[in-house]
């Protein structure tokens, strides 16, 4: 993993740490701050992967020129052209990862290329809504690919928004020392979380898989990996959101109090929130109505949890995942249980919902334990009383 | 003000703890933490 490494974590100390200097020239500084994120994010993949790091600059190029084609385009041509956009670059993300096999073992390629194209998808159709709605402020080739390659969010979001990196990378910004006393705090809570808490975590959840499993073993299996998917991808959040604010940059939240959500929809908003930040802005705003009814919002909550889902990944696991939570939040638009405001319900009424959302979310993660056979005996293991 | 310096005394210290472990594994000598890997 990325950040799994003393080098990878001292390179990017050493890249806040030039980015803060620049940050010292009154003037120049700002001007030349994409140009030296770029360069040093470039750097940083070439070291990693001089694949890696060729593939992601020709993929930022690319579509460097189909933004500049959409926001270019006028009259009839500039609707085909957002969505011819948009379309190439989800099929040709489906093309790699479906025929990765086949096609990466070429010598030009290596599986490393596909290193958070997931992720930069989702800034590229992005980039795309920008230059189709906003128009405006245009980002220069530097600015785009900085804001595309960054690497602190590179491999696992938090998903920026073009907009956002734009403000803060024209900003005259320097590191002061409330920042900078944040920011370590930051990174030293995430590795923590990532590296040791996960590690403990692992241990115990391999050493309950190994027994047999009866319904107090399932579930505390299941207990066990949703804490332990809570460090592993908030700890690498907060590494991103503090490297993040030493280099300058504000990278959004993506874990909210996730545990006291009293509702699975107001889960989401918590969870991986730049996730459902950004299927909401971009999937559910572009079909919705202007007044959406219940109905519609219930589909449109199912189909974009079946988005989610596949695009964790193609497989049939997390296909169920999605269909999994598509139904559970339909469910919820139909029975207008999507919002539960902590004032107007008792305590014990808000608790035990939130203990509800829990189950059913720890029940969830059955879906992302690794393979068909393990989930299949975890089931098993649920309807086996001791 | 003497609860002040006692919490900051004490979010150091818990901080530095934090480090050693993160520092313990990527040197190696955090074995302990990553057995089951």
């Amino acid at each position: 993993m990325w950040y799994l490494n003393a080098g990878t974590i001292l390179s990017l100390l050493a890249m806040a740490a030039l980015l803060s200097g620049l940050g010292l020239w009154k003037g120049a500084g700002v001007k030349l701050r994409p140009y030296a994120m770029l360069l040093l994010s470039v750097l940083f993949l070439a070291v990693y992967s001089g694949k890696l790091a060729v593939f992601a600059v020709l993929y930022a190029g690319l579509n460097f020129a189909l933004y500049r084609i959409i926001l270019g385009s006028a009259g009839a041509w500039r609707k085909p052209a957002f969505a011819g956009a948009v379309l190439a670059n989800i099929a040709a993300l489906l093309i790699l990862r479906m025929f990765a096999g086949g096609l990466l073992t070429h010598a030009w390629f290596a599986p490393v290329i596909l290193l958070g194209l997931v992720y930069t998808l989702l800034k590229v159709i992005n980039s795309f809504f920008h230059a189709y709605y906003v128009a405006e402020r245009a980002p220069k080739l530097s600015e785009y690919a900085a804001y595309l390659l960054f690497i602190p969010t590179f491999t696992s979001g938090p998903i920026m928004k073009l907009h956002d990196f734009l403000r803060d990378v024209r900003s005259e910004w320097r590191l002061d020392s409330g920042s900078l006393e944040w920011s370590v705090k930051r990174i030293i809570r995430g590795l923590f979380k990532k590296l040791v808490l996960v590690s403990l975590l692992m241990t115990v959840y391999e050493r309950l898989l190994g027994g047999e499993l009866d319904t107090a073993q399932s579930a505390a299996v299941l207990i066990v990996f949703y804490i332990l998917l809570y460090f592993d991808f908030s700890g690498y959040s907060d590494i991103a959101i503090g490297f993040g604010r030493l280099m300058g940059i504000q990278v959004p939240e993506n874990f909210k109090k996730p545990f006291s959500s009293p509702t699975l929809t107001q889960f989401w908003r918590n969870w991986h929130a730049t996730l459902g930040d950004w299927f909401r802005d971009h999937v559910f705003q572009t079909f919705a109505p202007k007044a959406p009814s219940r109905t519609f919002s219930a589909f449109m909550a199912f189909f974009v949890m079946v988005l989610v889902g596949l695009w964790h990944g193609i497989h049939p696991l997390f296909i169920l995942w999605g269909l999994y939570h598509g139904v559970l939040l339909a469910l919820e638009n139909v029975f207008k249980q999507t919002t539960v405001n902590k004032r107007k319900v008792s305590k014990l009424q808000f608790w035990a919902r939130c203990a509800v959302v829990n189950a059913l979310i720890a029940f969830g993660t059955i879906f992302f334990s690794a393979d068909l056979e393990t989930a299949e005996r975890i089931l098993k293991g649920l309807v086996t009383l001791p | 003000m003497g609860g002040r310096i006692i919490k900051k005394i004490a979010e150091v210290l818990v901080y530095l703890v934090m480090l050693l472990c993160v520092i313990a594994f990527f040197t190696g000598h955090g074995t302990f933490i990553y057995e089951g890997f």
